[in-house]
């Protein structure tokens, strides 16, 4: 963590490992890919210039959002159910025409 | 002297508890709006979607593949959704080591005074007590705040209802 208000108090602030999630990371800067893979990220999905679907642990995906140039990083996660009934609906619409 | 277990009761426990719940609230605030943020950026934020491709194979065994054209959708509407966090357990330990200590002191000063002179003889002795007691007490103690989070679905508005109305003839 880069603030070190805690250190004064004598304070020790640590995460516990966890496992990997997906988030969104957003750049205001340009590619936000090299700063994710310093903290350890994997790019899961380029989406557009500034944006990108990256597997991160959450203690790197919080150091990541300090990190200047990165305007947002938010966990997300894929709803498999939806994505279901989203394609089940276009293969409909696909069958009518 | 306040006893040890005065000393417990003094340790403000209410106060620490009124502001860990604050500043868990505050945080799920923040991360509520980080999350709603995160949603609003997934909705519109679009990507070009290939819903189908068509496999021909040839009468001579050659295989062609067509892809339907491609579909702006959003992220939200092919199921990427933003992940809702709570807070689901908040712990505070509350650890003192406390160390109380008495010592007494005791100073005795005795001084003698003799006088002789014209047949007269006077002597004194005087002496002084004094009794000093001392108290002394170290209080050292830490306190551990330990907070669990976990990911919760997302509400069940977030996401549109998806209702088709499919107004062409019907083949019959």
């Amino acid at each position: 963590m880069q603030n070190d208000i805690y250190k004064r108090f004598g304070a020790r602030v640590s995460f516990a490992r966890g496992v990997e999630g997906l988030f969104l990371v957003v750049s205001s800067t340009g590619d936000p890919e090299p700063r994710v893979r310093v903290f350890g990220g994997q790019i899961v999905m380029r989406l557009n210039k500034t944006k990108i679907l990256a597997r991160l642990e959450l203690a790197k995906a919080l150091e990541l959002l300090k990190e200047p140039g990165i305007r947002k990083v938010g966990g997300v996660h894929l709803d498999v159910e939806r994505y279901k009934r989203f394609l089940a609906s276009q293969a409909n619409a696909h069958n009518h025409l | 002297m306040a006893s040890v277990g005065q000393e417990l009761l003094d340790v403000p426990l209410p106060e620490m508890v009124m502001k860990l719940g604050l500043g868990v609230a505050e945080a799920q605030r923040s991360l509520d709006e980080n999350s709603v943020e995160t949603a609003k950026m997934l909705a519109e934020t679009t990507v070009p979607l290939v819903l189908s491709i068509t496999q021909t194979i040839a009468e001579n065994g050659t295989v062609s593949y067509q892809n339907q054209d491609p579909v702006p959708v959003s992220l939200l509407q092919i199921g990427l959704m933003p992940t809702f966090y709570q807070f689901a357990e908040a712990t505070i330990e509350v650890t003192m080591d406390i160390k109380t200590t008495t010592s007494r002191e005791t100073n005795v000063k005795v001084s003698a005074k003799a006088k002789v002179g014209f047949s007269m003889f006077s002597a004194s002795v005087k002496t002084d007590v004094s009794h000093n007691r001392k108290f002394g007490k170290e209080v050292h103690g830490t306190s551990r705040l330990v907070t669990r989070m976990v990911p919760v679905p997302p509400p069940p508005r977030i996401e549109p209802v998806l209702n088709t109305v499919d107004n062409r003839p019907q083949p019959e």
